[in-house]
């Protein structure tokens, strides 16, 4: 299959030139139509800048990420970013209703209904249509992250880029929050790539997973993840394969270097 | 979660009477006490002149105003006085909120604008309402078109400010999500920056109210034919004070009813803050 996503030598540095912080070294990434990739990395390693440059929102210090062939200078079409802190990325003042809508009302012309029907339609695919005229601050943290989802799946983004979004909820939502991300990603075809410290959940949700170094962060390793599928919340962590991977990662995040 | 628009709503809480709004028998005690101050406050000045210790034409007993005001109402007496002047501050309020909005607005997104404006800016800002008078009437002569530019060149800048800060505190969160959706810059402006700034716009406004009832009556003061501000002057010199305080008691009742009503008004338009707030304080 053709690269969807093309990560060659990106580098980031921040801070003066004098004093020049390396957040980035090196990191070369491939990502097919289609696959869940996880990136997995010690806190503070730059997952997020990393995801953040892929996703056009922070320009990369050195090398170039493509898209389709395309080179990603700005937010490409078809590429969402999910952020980490739902309260905040949700906008207080507009209804769940209009929340969903504010990513995709201004792309075409669609009429009044057919925005409304767009925002029903995948509300309901997080199961939130009952609650469409309420507001963010009204819900509950996990279904404020999945109206973050609803509102990221309503713009129909080909990629969808995941920074730790099920970290700020409990770890009985984090799990149904799983369920429903990879339900969505078999139902809609999309290629998702996930920064998450959380090395059980980068082995139950995805198909290959790519191990950071410490800051200043290049790719350690890439495990192919044998983990069958469909994924079962409690049996696939008790697979061998599930325990293998998992024991592999933490071993290498946990050594010292 | 640090939201700065909480610290201004929590200031305004503490800043304006509020008892009114309040609920449970601790919130009626506090309001009853308030009242009682105020009416213990009247029933003094009362016996200060009912008693003999102050003895002065310029010093009315309450009763005594309470009748002039009462006059004034079945005369064509407060309608006009205050008519004339409420008009006059609305007008220039109005100009001031759109004029200060706008600019905030474009001021507040655009680093580079408001580093070439600023400065001139606050010149203008410095300068003391009375001050500018006497050259406007060269330009506008003493009519509304003066008075009404005083007061929202006066009622402009609180405005003006707290419209830039509340752009510049929007969430820098939602703005990265606007850019990720690819939402247009004016999109951005008047769906995020703008009602990100609404807490901080109130708080202007409310300042800005206040200064516009003050500038109005300064102005009927020095350049004035009618108005408040001009009656109050004229019973002064007229030497009949029963109708001075009359007219300057008024006034306070109707600067307390316009802040009142623009608390209402900011409750209900931003419900979404309070709601905020209250998320933030439940965890």
């Amino acid at each position: 299959m053709a690269d969807l996503l093309d990560v060659q030598g990106v580098g980031k540095t921040f801070g003066a030139p004098a004093e020049p912080v390396v957040a980035i070294r090196s990191v070369d990434l491939r990502v097919a139509q289609g696959e869940f990739v996880s990136i997995v990395g010690p806190s503070g390693c730059g997952k997020s800048t990393l995801l953040q440059i892929i996703a056009g929102l922070l320009p990369a210090s050195t090398g170039d990420v493509h898209l389709e062939g395309r080179a990603v200078v700005a937010p490409p079409e078809g590429v969402v970013y999910l952020f980490q802190q739902y309260s905040r990325s949700l906008l207080p003042w507009l209804t769940v209703e209009r929340n969903v809508s504010f990513g995709f009302s201004h792309l075409n012309g669609a009429s009044a209904r057919e925005v409304e029907e767009r925002c029903i339609h995948h509300l309901d695919m997080v199961g939130l249509a009952d609650f469409r005229k309420r507001y963010p601050w009204e819900l509950s943290g996990g279904m404020q992250q999945r109206v973050a989802i609803a509102r990221a799946l309503a713009a129909q983004p080909r990629v969808l880029l995941l920074d730790e979004p099920f970290s700020s909820v409990d770890a009985l939502t984090r799990l149904e929050l799983h369920g429903l991300i990879l339900e969505l990603w078999g139902k809609t075809g999309l290629t998702i790539l996930l920064v998450t410290h959380d090395v059980e959940e980068a082995v139950y949700l995805s198909d290959r997973i790519v191990l950071l170094t410490r800051r200043p962060a290049q790719v350690a390793e890439v495990f192919a993840n044998a983990l069958p599928r469909p994924r079962r919340p409690v049996e696939s962590r008790e697979d061998p394969r599930f325990l293998g991977l998992r024991h592999e990662l933490l071993t290498r995040l946990l050594k010292p270097e | 979660m640090q939201r700065p628009a909480a610290n201004t709503i929590g200031h305004d809480r503490s800043a304006g009477p509020r008892w009114f709004l309040r609920r449970g028998r601790l919130g009626e005690w506090h309001s009853l006490s308030g009242v009682a101050l105020v009416a213990a406050l009247l029933v003094l000045w009362e016996l200060s002149v009912r008693s003999g210790a102050v003895r002065s034409e310029s010093w009315p007993a309450v009763t005594t105003i309470l009748r002039a005001i009462g006059t004034g109402f079945s005369a064509e007496g407060w309608g006009t006085v205050f008519g004339s002047s409420l008009y006059r501050m609305a007008a220039g309020f109005l100009l001031a909120a759109l004029a200060g909005i706008a600019t905030g607005l474009v001021l507040g997104a655009s680093t580079m604008l408001s580093r070439v404006a600023m400065p001139t800016l606050e010149i203008f800002r410095v300068l003391p309402s009375p001050a500018i008078v006497p050259p406007l009437i060269f330009i506008l002569g003493v009519d509304d078109a003066l008075k009404v530019t005083v007061i929202a060149i006066a009622a402009f800048f609180p405005i003006l400010l707290n419209t830039i800060a509340g752009v510049r505190a929007a969430d820098p969160v939602h703005l990265l999500v606007a850019r990720t959706f690819r939402v247009p810059r004016r999109r951005i402006l008047l769906g995020i920056q703008l009602p990100s700034a609404l807490p901080y716009v109130f708080a202007g406004c409310r300042i800005s109210l206040g200064l516009a009832l003050i500038v109005t009556v300064v102005t009927e003061m020095i350049a004035g034919s009618e108005g408040v501000g001009y009656y109050i002057v004229s019973m002064q010199y007229a030497l009949r004070p029963s109708d001075m305080y009359a007219a300057i008691i008024l006034l306070s009742a109707i600067g307390y009813l316009l802040n009142r009503l623009f608390l209402a008004l900011e409750r209900r338009s931003l419900r979404w803050a309070h709601g905020l707030e209250r998320q933030a304080a439940h965890g």
